[in-house]
């Protein structure tokens, strides 16, 4: 009996901690549907209405271009730096590699608004112009930890004689890569690149300091919050939540399928 | 091509250049200029840097800069606190007493924390504003009989958001660390008779610490420099340093300031990142006469732990 209670209580505690987790999800979820602007209870369901508002929205549309440009660079400077130095972290050892990696994972550890801030002081006293192309430089120097870090650890857990066998059988540095190292390392690159693609649409703290006259998707949600709460804001984020949603799902069929090959 | 085949630490340079040269541009450099700027003024609308103490002799004797700092700090161990202890028993919960589809359940939590940063306040505010859900639902119901405005705009609701976006960040550390937590060792303390609280005080929980300290950490950071909450939940009553820092640069010229409230957060960010590190190398101090007393989490290896038992 006393046990059956114990188990009861557990059950109420971990149920009332999902719905702690889920609730602004599905609130914003199911106010995108709402017919009204006014978002109480009950919820007036069904209606596309504010999904069609948000398409029609030019300022959010513009915002979502400039953020899937920004992911896009991003992915690839990221990719660029740091699949390399990912792989110089699993070949060399060299005094300060340690502070080199922590350093990299600065960015990532600091509040964005360190980051943000610290980047805006270089701008102000440089009197820079602010675009996107600083928004640009504040994601991707972010990504790079992440790129790094992901590229080492499977490169870790690989056998790299097999690269050693390539060439034994006459394979040079440029063929040994094609055909050995990449089919191991591409799971890698592309989990690194979804992950940073999706934490950049929803990058807001250090963009707010660096973005110019092109804003991001999250500066004009922001923007349009500190006026009023419109329903948009719950349709294009409940659309962005299940695009990337299902983006990780395919790439997590995809890793899968790459690591079973193994 | 045999030049570099030849030379390893040329191969080192290339493979590690780019990334460097980013980071000394990016990284080194903006902390560099955001101290110098921090001891620079503003003089007739230009930036003079005169290597003054100014702005931090401002932000130290203004209670409204110190306040907003102790109460910054405050928020952030409450948050980290209250993220942490939600995080142990749903981390615990998935990996000892689920027993099929762990990683769905993990899915399962990710996904709920999943949603935008600023859509996750955007649905507490639709929750708890003055016309929002919550009063829709105690009215109807007759518990109010009319909608209160007490749940929004208050330092309680800057804190029970900041607990909802620090939960990624301290579920994460202590579940993977859990997932690690062999169970022949829980069951093998169950054989020698530990009660439960037993096996998670002396087994489990020295082998989850590391853990828990980087949860711990990466949520106080993230309320600690958060300025959003505490802008579209918060009153003005919970205004932290993090606001005070991005506010100096919207409004007029007081970059300096700015950079200097910057300064202040860089150091205080710096000193509770490194705060695990130096708590594992005292735990190790003191815990390395008796290791009799919980095992050192660095020194388990479950494998050598799976032999053993299999050998007995």
């Amino acid at each position: 009996m006393r046990a059956r209670l114990g188990s009861l209580g557990i059950g109420i505690g971990i149920g009332a901690i999902l719905v702690f987790l889920y609730i602004p999800a599905v609130v914003v979820a199911v106010y995108s549907l709402n017919k009204g602007s006014v978002m109480s209870w009950p919820p007036e369901l069904f209606s596309f209405h504010w999904y069609s508002k948000a398409f029609a929205n030019d300022a959010m549309m513009e915002g979502l271009k400039n953020s899937v440009i920004v992911a896009i660079a991003i992915a690839a400077i990221a990719v660029l730096l740091g699949a390399p130095a990912g792989m110089g972290v699993d070949r060399f050892n060299f005094f300060g590699k340690t502070a080199f990696q922590r350093l990299l994972m600065l960015p990532f550890l600091m509040p964005g608004l360190i980051s943000g801030l610290t980047l805006l002081t270089v701008i102000l006293d440089f009197q820079l112009e602010l675009s996107l192309m600083t928004v640009i430089i504040a994601h991707a120097t972010m990504l790079i930890a992440i790129v790094v870090i992901q590229m080492a650890v499977v490169l870790d857990r690989w056998d790299r004689s097999l690269e050693l066998a390539a060439q034994d059988l006459g394979a040079n540095e440029i063929r040994t890569f094609f055909y050995v190292t990449w089919p191991n390392i591409r799971a890698a690159i592309v989990g690194a690149s979804l992950l940073g693609i999706a934490i950049s649409l929803d990058e807001t703290a250090r963009t707010a300091f660096v973005v110019g006259e092109s804003d991001t998707l999250p500066i004009v949600v922001l923007s349009s919050l500190r006026r009023t709460l419109t329903p948009e804001i719950n349709a294009i984020g409940t659309l962005v939540l299940v695009i990337s949603l299902v983006g990780v799902i395919i790439w997590s069929k995809f890793g899968a399928a790459d690591l079973a090959r193994e | 091509m045999s030049v570099i085949r030849r030379h390893r630490w040329l191969q080192a340079l290339l493979l590690f250049g780019p990334a460097a040269i980013w980071a000394a541009a990016f990284i080194v450099f903006p902390m560099v200029e955001a101290v110098k700027m921090s001891l620079s003024q503003i003089q007739y609308y230009h930036l003079v840097h005169d290597w003054t103490l100014k702005n931090f002799d401002t932000f130290f004797s203004n209670p409204l800069y110190t306040d907003a700092l102790v109460r910054s700090a405050v928020r952030g161990l409450i948050v980290a606190a209250a993220a942490v202890a939600i995080s142990l028993p749903l981390a615990h919960f998935i990996s000892f007493r689920v027993k099929k589809h762990q990683f769905v359940w993990f899915a399962g939590v990710v996904v709920a924390l999943w949603l935008g940063y600023l859509l996750r306040i955007v649905g507490w505010r639709i929750l708890l504003g003055n016309d929002g859900v919550l009063n829709g639902l105690l009215t109807s119901v007759g518990i109010l009989s009319h909608p209160t405005k007490v749940l929004v705009f208050n330092p309680f609701a800057v804190i029970l958001v900041q607990v909802h976006l620090a939960m990624s960040f301290a579920f994460i550390p202590i579940f993977v660390v859990m997932q690690r937590v062999p169970h022949r060792l829980m069951q093998a303390a169950s054989d020698l008779g530990a009660r439960r609280w037993r096996q998670i005080l002396e087994v489990e929980a020295p082998l989850i610490a590391p853990g828990v300290a980087v949860g711990f950490t990466f949520a106080f950071v993230l309320s600690f420099g958060d300025y959003f909450a505490p802008q579209l939940v918060g009153d003005p009553g919970s205004v932290g340093i993090a606001n005070l820092a991005s506010s100096q640069f919207e409004h007029g010229l007081a970059w300096p300031l700015g950079a200097a409230i910057g300064v202040v957060m860089i150091v205080t960010v710096l000193a509770v990142l490194m705060l695990p590190s130096i708590l594992m190398w005292a735990y190790r101090k003191i815990t390395g006469f008796r290791a009799d007393r919980g095992a050192d989490p660095s020194q388990v290896n479950p494998g050598a732990l799976h032999e053993e038992v299999s050998a007995a």
